[in-house]
């Protein structure tokens, strides 16, 4: 795999860093390392933690989700996804499907951004590689293959930070950096948004009723951070750990 | 002064009290009071003193309409008292005036002054002598002003909230019209947003005893959905954005359709002293009345064009004012005639006011019959009173539907600029569109309310809107007077009024000498406006630059109709003719801080930024990233690379992946040179230049395999770059995917002599110079993790790229420098890595290149393959270019006496003109002299020829240098 | 200037989630004259009307398109790829 070194992949001590790190060890969080990643898993009271998610809003870092941007014709792109993913779905522009733990966003009719759950990066990327090599090898035997039609898997795991919003609150949270329109009739589950978040360009994935996934450039993940704990500090909100989330 | 007994619909809770400090003396204020409210409770009549001549004013609209109200609260300056609620604690004080309000000295240039500071005064009195400027500013700006702002304050006090808010409809005033609008559209299921820019929606239901039907309406909308938003100015219409402030929050409301129900202004009359304390609208005097129970004054004298005033005679009259008389323009009784009769108020029809006596509170009122018409001059009545309640007609609150493209006209039925034509997507309703009494305000916003409903889609609404359209066709039950409104026809004006519910104001009054003011805020009088149509400031627009008139804290609401009628009257042109001015956002007070935005940068930081932090950088901005500038030695740092190693973040490169069968050829066609013949595991530079053949950006182009390259372009070019490739990408439409990895992938460079030892210890790679040459790269593990390393070297020396996925960044780094502390290595930032590439003469686009720079200028001939088959982006420029040699030459030079040329410097030929300029200077103290780049003459282009450096003042002399001042053969680089 | 521009992949934006590319000229095929060259780099119809243009969703898809704006009045009357509205020819429907 010539692109091989996009992929967060280390031997001995180097461990996998979120650009929010400091700044979430700053806010008194308690970091564990799993799969590889230096993880916040909690900020030390798991109930006030719970309290924010059911009655204001908490925002967790999630900048170890995997990322992986494919790219290809429609109907190679469709074949790619459905064989990774394990089912058939219409990739529409704005709608995502959550299949096989990962979150598959269409982009543009040419463009999937696939955002799996840490814990099944390993299997997720392999299945993409696969279902790649199978519609390739396919492609070859074909006696109609005219030209050589490329398929690109780009991972972009540390391309882009990640902060999950949750709680009652986590729309008007959005609203106080992001001009995107996120009521329920305009946005719902599983609205893919990509648009300007925190005036820089990001993606924002509606994952639950209560729960928004907001992404941007990981250069940008301290800054995000800054701007989310800066509104929410004024809506009573505050961080918490992945282990809330669950 | 105590209260009335509890009126119906007071706003006041008398059970709750509450205080607050007054230029620190205590005030005790009634809960539901505004500081205004509970201010004039206390007995206080002057407010605040005038912009320019520092003279009395007191409350006017008490509607938050006008300026004379404006104190700081808590520090803050600006505040309109009469709409302010008051809070427990509040610090409150006056503004411009010294000491106090009372005894302001500044207000001598009333008594005194005024004749020499006519409009204009200070342009042309304070111009000479010049270097006198800074004194001159210093006392104007502290003797006039609205107020001073608070000092720098080590942390913000108070903080915005930024709220992005949609809605399908949002309805822009909160009176029966507004109110109606809101809820005849979210009854049919829109998402509705309601901005009033009142403490309580109603209106002028609330003091005009509809208060039942308002509160009753405010409760039906907020049961529908509507979002009721109260103290909530709207500031402007921006392309269907409409920012709305409240308190401490920025709304920013963008909604699919707009309903303005923004009501009308009530006008003053112009007549001598219309200022002076005690001088009201009568809207003011109603409020007063009947929301705080407050008994506006004892002996009252009314002017009015309208029912408005004789409405109010009757509403302060029931409460114990002594009404002395009542001044009706309208030449003929009105509805409410024989109730003033039965109350044995004195009315006086065509007779309207000349002159208000009095400095710090009105003492008495001239009356006098219209001017021009048959009684007047012979006939005055002159009265002792405390109080003038004043009604000159309204003028619609168009300002918002303006910015939104609607367009107005002078309406001389009701003598004043009405809506003529509404923009797509926005409706009007209630007085703004002409629709005045309660019930026709309330159909006009259920009409556009359906409208709006019915256009989103919604319904069914398409009847009931068909049914109010025709009954709003009737014509208006009251005619009004078509007149011209100059003094001149006012005979006939007055007569045509016979009938008429309204009549119009003449252009003044005044026959008494003294100042009437057109413009409260800005001090501007009707002699003013005269002076400056004698200036030749002859068009209402030029008017306002000159006097400033309409300019002040209310845009024109109190002052625009008198002035465009003065223009009117002065110029000899109809009022249409005149027009008004542009009405620009914002429409409503606001602190310049509520706009500015949460103070939080949008930075780039590298992974790695805050270990730099833990090591001591200089941290600056460099483009839109925070960069390490230094660590605290820059030449030091930039001698470690030459001696043993240095370690440089340089994460902030744009990163491109540009992969499919045709990248080559696409390649091929953007870059001057050749790439789609690059080996794979190979690298070449590149510059690109556009179709005009200007140098646009630089950067390293690697093949990773048959399909892939991996592009590097300048950190402050990544963005436009990748636009680049994908505008052209769009066009040609090629089997080529782009991916920008710049944020996700980190990169240093390990350069200087001992920069393979450090490498081989971090990595299983053949480091060795044949297996890992010069240009080449190579992906392996460094520090275990898997990273893409190229071999280049922009400072220099034996250097390697390590590009690895982000999430290391911090541990890639730590790893090398430990790996390195054995070899003396040293981290290292921008600042020497500047001098470092300098002294390779290695060009920074943007820095030693501008916009007219080309590749064969700037000393890249190489760069430019014009042999290429292939038609390259700036291949035509470029070759029309290479036909002719170009006049100046990018070169590097030295000096020898220590001084650094500041970058931009000019660069003079033989006859001492300007030829050229520095763009790069550095002091080296690995050669131990200053360096530098420089645009020179091609004449001079050359090794040896010396150059005139002229830098301010400073002539110094250079030698050009033409090839690199470090290494020239490139022997270190390629070792 | 803060109206909203439709991305035919995202929907509705704030034009300030956008890069303004320019009103679509044609670029000269073959061997361009000096002047034919200057007419393309340093020349534009610069309409007061409806102009066909190209904007960028830098913020979004990051994908180029092309919009029939009215320059007076912002008014978006059509976005569409390349693909869709034809190619960046000068099919300026003013």
């Amino acid at each position: 795999m010539s692109l091989a070194f996009l992929t967060p992949d280390a031997v001995g001590d180097a461990v996998a860093r979120s650009p929010m790190e400091r700044l979430a060890r700053a806010a008194g969080a308690r970091i564990e390392v799993r799969e590889g990643w230096n993880v916040a898993t909690a900020y030390g009271d798991a109930d006030a933690e719970r309290r924010l998610l059911a009655e204001g809003v908490g925002f967790a870092d999630r900048s170890n989700l995997l990322k992986l941007e494919l790219q290809a014709e429609p109907a190679t792109l469709a074949a790619v996804v459905e064989a990774a993913s394990g089912g058939a779905h219409a990739l529409e522009p704005g709608s995502a499907v959550r299949a096989n733990g990962a979150w598959w966003c269409p982009v543009t009719p040419t463009r999937v951004l696939v955002l799996g759950d840490p814990e099944h990066a390993a299997r997720i990327r392999l299945a993409v590689s696969d279902a790649c090599a199978d519609i390739a090898a396919a492609a070859a035997a074909s006696a109609t293959a005219t030209a050589t039609e490329t398929v690109t898997v780009a991972d972009l795991t540390s391309g882009l930070a990640a902060l999950t919003l949750s709680g009652p609150a986590s729309r008007e949270l959005l609203a106080r950096f992001c001009a995107i329109d996120v009521r329920p009739g305009a946005t719902p589950v599983g609205a893919f948004r990509p648009g300007s978040v925190a005036r820089t360009p990001g993606y924002l994935l509606r994952e639950g009723e209560d729960r928004l996934l907001v992404l941007v450039g990981w250069a940008l993940g301290h800054y995000l951070w800054t701007v989310v704990a800066d509104a929410a500090e004024h809506l009573g909100g505050g961080p918490v750990g992945a282990d809330a989330l669950t | 002064m105590t209260r009335l007994p509890p009126q119906p619909g007071e706003r006041i809770d008398r059970a709750r009290t509450l205080t607050f400090t007054f230029d620190g003396k205590p005030v005790r204020a009634l809960a539901g009071d505004t500081i205004a409210s509970a201010l004039y409770a206390a007995g206080r009549r002057t407010f605040s003193r005038s912009f320019k001549y520092h003279r009395p004013r007191g409350l006017l609209c008490c509607a938050g309409q006008c300026p004379n109200c404006m104190v700081a609260v808590d520090g803050a300056p600006g505040v309109r008292a009469c709409t302010e609620p008051v809070r427990e604690g509040a610090r409150v004080e006056h503004m411009n005036a010294w000491p106090d309000l009372e005894r302001d000295v500044m207000s001598a240039i009333d008594r005194f002054g005024s004749r020499f500071t006519p409009p204009g005064f200070y342009y042309r009195t304070f111009i000479r002598p010049r270097r006198l400027w800074p004194v001159y500013e210093w006392v104007l700006r502290h003797a006039a002003g609205l107020g001073r702002l608070p000092g720098p304050q080590p942390e913000r006090k108070w903080r915005t909230e930024y709220r992005r808010r949609h809605a399908d409809v949002l309805v822009v005033g909160g009176g029966v019209a507004g109110l109606s609008a809101a809820i005849a559209a979210a009854e049919l299921g829109a998402d509705v947003i309601l901005a009033e820019e009142g403490p309580e929606p109603g209106g002028r239901l609330l003091h005009e005893g509809g208060h039942e039907q308002a509160r009753a309406l405010a409760a039906r909308a907020r049961e529908a959905g509507v979002e009721v938003l109260c103290s909530a100015p709207a500031l402007g219409y921006f392309d269907g954005l409409v920012p709305v402030w409240q308190g401490d929050t920025l709304h920013q409301v963008r909604a699919r359709r707009h309903v303005f129900a923004t009501g009308a202004v009530e006008q003053p009359l112009l007549f001598t002293g219309n200022d002076v304390p005690g001088v009201m609208l009568s809207g003011a005097a109603l409020r007063l009345v009947n929301l705080y129970g407050l008994r506006p004054g004892q002996r009252a004298v009314i002017a009015t064009t309208s029912e408005r005033g004789t409405e109010t005679a009757l509403a302060i009259n029931a409460v114990g004012v002594e009404v002395l008389a009542v001044a009706d323009l309208r030449p003929a009784p009105g509805d409410s005639d024989h109730r003033l009769r039965e109350e044995n108020i004195e009315v006086l029809h065509g007779w309207t006011i000349a002159e208000a006596r009095g400095r710090a509170t009105v003492t008495g009122a001239v009356l006098e019959p219209l001017l021009g018409t048959p009684r007047s001059g012979s006939m005055r009545l002159e009265l002792e009173c405390d109080l003038v309640v004043m009604s000159g007609g309204e003028s619609p609150a168009t300002a918002l539907i303006s910015q939104a493209g609607g367009r107005t006209g002078y309406d001389p039925c009701r003598g004043h600029f009405a809506i003529t034509e509404l923009p797509a997507g926005i409706g009007a309703a209630g007085q703004v569109a002409g629709r005045g009494g309660p019930d026709e305000a309330a159909a006009s916003g259920e009409l556009a309310g359906l409208e709006a409903a019915v256009a989103l889609g919604l319904g069914p609404g398409k009847a009931r809107a068909t049914a109010i359209r025709r009954r709003l066709r009737r014509p208006a039950a009251a005619a009004t007077a078509a007149t011209a409104a100059t003094a001149a026809t006012a005979a006939t004006a007055a007569t045509a009024a016979a009938a008429a519910a309204e009549a119009i104001p003449p252009v003044t009054a005044t026959t008494t000498p003294g100042r009437a003011f057109v413009c409260l805020c800005e001090d501007v009088s009707a002699k003013d406006i005269h002076r400056s149509v004698g200036e030749g400031y002859d068009s209402i627009e030029l008017c306002k630059r000159f006097t400033t008139v309409m300019m002040g804290p209310c845009q024109g609401r109190m002052c625009q109709l008198a002035s465009v009628r003065l223009m009117a009257a002065e110029t000899g042109q109809e009022l249409g003719e005149v027009g008004t001015t542009t009405a620009r956002p914002p429409w409503s007070t606001v602190p310049m801080g509520a706009l500015a935005g949460r103070p939080i940068e949008p930075a780039k930081r590298s992974s790695i930024h805050g270990r730099h932090r833990d090591l001591g950088a200089t941290v600056r901005w460099a483009g839109d990233w925070r960069r390490a500038y230094d660590y605290g030695d820059p030449e030091g740092e930039a001698l470690a690379v030459h001696r043993a190693a240095g370690l440089i973040d340089v994460s902030t490169l744009g990163k491109l992946l540009v992969r499919g069968s045709e990248a080559g050829e696409f390649l091929d066609r953007l870059y001057p040179n050749r790439l789609s013949n690059l080996k794979p595991g190979r690298i070449r530079y590149g510059v690109l230049t556009s179709d005009a053949g200007r140098i646009m950006d630089d950067g390293t182009i690697g093949r990773i395999d048959e399909h892939s390259f991996y592009v590097t372009t300048t950190s402050s070019g990544a963005g436009a770059v990748e636009q680049w490739f994908s505008w052209w990408l769009a066009d040609w439409g090629m089997d080529v995917h782009l991916s920008d990895l710049t944020q996700a992938l980190s990169a240093v460079n390990l350069a200087g002599p001992r920069a393979r030892d450090i490498l081989s210890r971090l990595t299983d790679a053949d480091c060795s110079p044949e297996a890992f040459a010069y240009l080449d790269s190579r992906q392996a593990r460094v520090a275990g993790v898997r990273s893409l390393l190229m071999r280049i070297g922009f400072v220099g020396e034996l250097g390697y790229e390590i590009h690895f996925p982000a999430a290391y960044g911090e541990d890639v780094w730590d790893a090398i420098l430990a790996a390195g502390a054995s070899e003396g290595i040293r981290p290292f930032g921008l600042e020497p890595q500047r001098i470092l590439r300098l002294e390779k003469q290695h060009i920074i686009v943007g820095q030693d290149t501008d916009s007219e720079s080309t590749p064969l200028g700037a000393g890249m001939p190489w760069a430019v393959k014009l042999d290429k088959e292939q038609d390259f982006i700036g291949k035509w420029a470029l070759a029309r270019a290479s036909e002719h040699p170009a006049e100046t030459a990018l070169v590097g030079f030295t000096l020898s006496n220590g001084y650094v040329p500041t970058e931009g410097s000019v660069v003079l030929d033989d006859r001492g003109t300007a030829a050229g300029q520095v763009t790069s200077a550095r002091r080296s103290s690995a050669l131990d002299r200053v360096i530098g780049m420089a645009w020179v003459p091609a004449a001079l282009a050359s090794a040896g020829p010396s150059i005139t450096i002229a830098d301010d003042g400073k002539r110094v002399s250079a030698e050009v240098v033409t090839e690199p001042f470090h290494d020239p053969a490139g022997e270190l680089l390629r070792s | 200037m803060s109206f909203v521009l439709t991305c035919p992949h995202c929907g509705v934006r704030e034009v300030a989630d956008f890069a303004f590319g320019g009103e679509v000229s044609k670029r000269p095929q073959g061997e361009p004259s000096f002047r034919e060259l200057n007419q393309y780099n340093y020349f534009r119809r610069n309409v007061a009307g409806v102009q066909r243009e190209w904007w960028y969703h830098r913020s979004g898809c990051r994908s180029w398109f092309l919009a029939d704006r009215d320059t007076r009045t912002n008014e978006v009357l059509r976005v569409g790829l390349p693909s869709e509205l034809g190619e960046r020819g000068d099919e300026a429907t003013a």
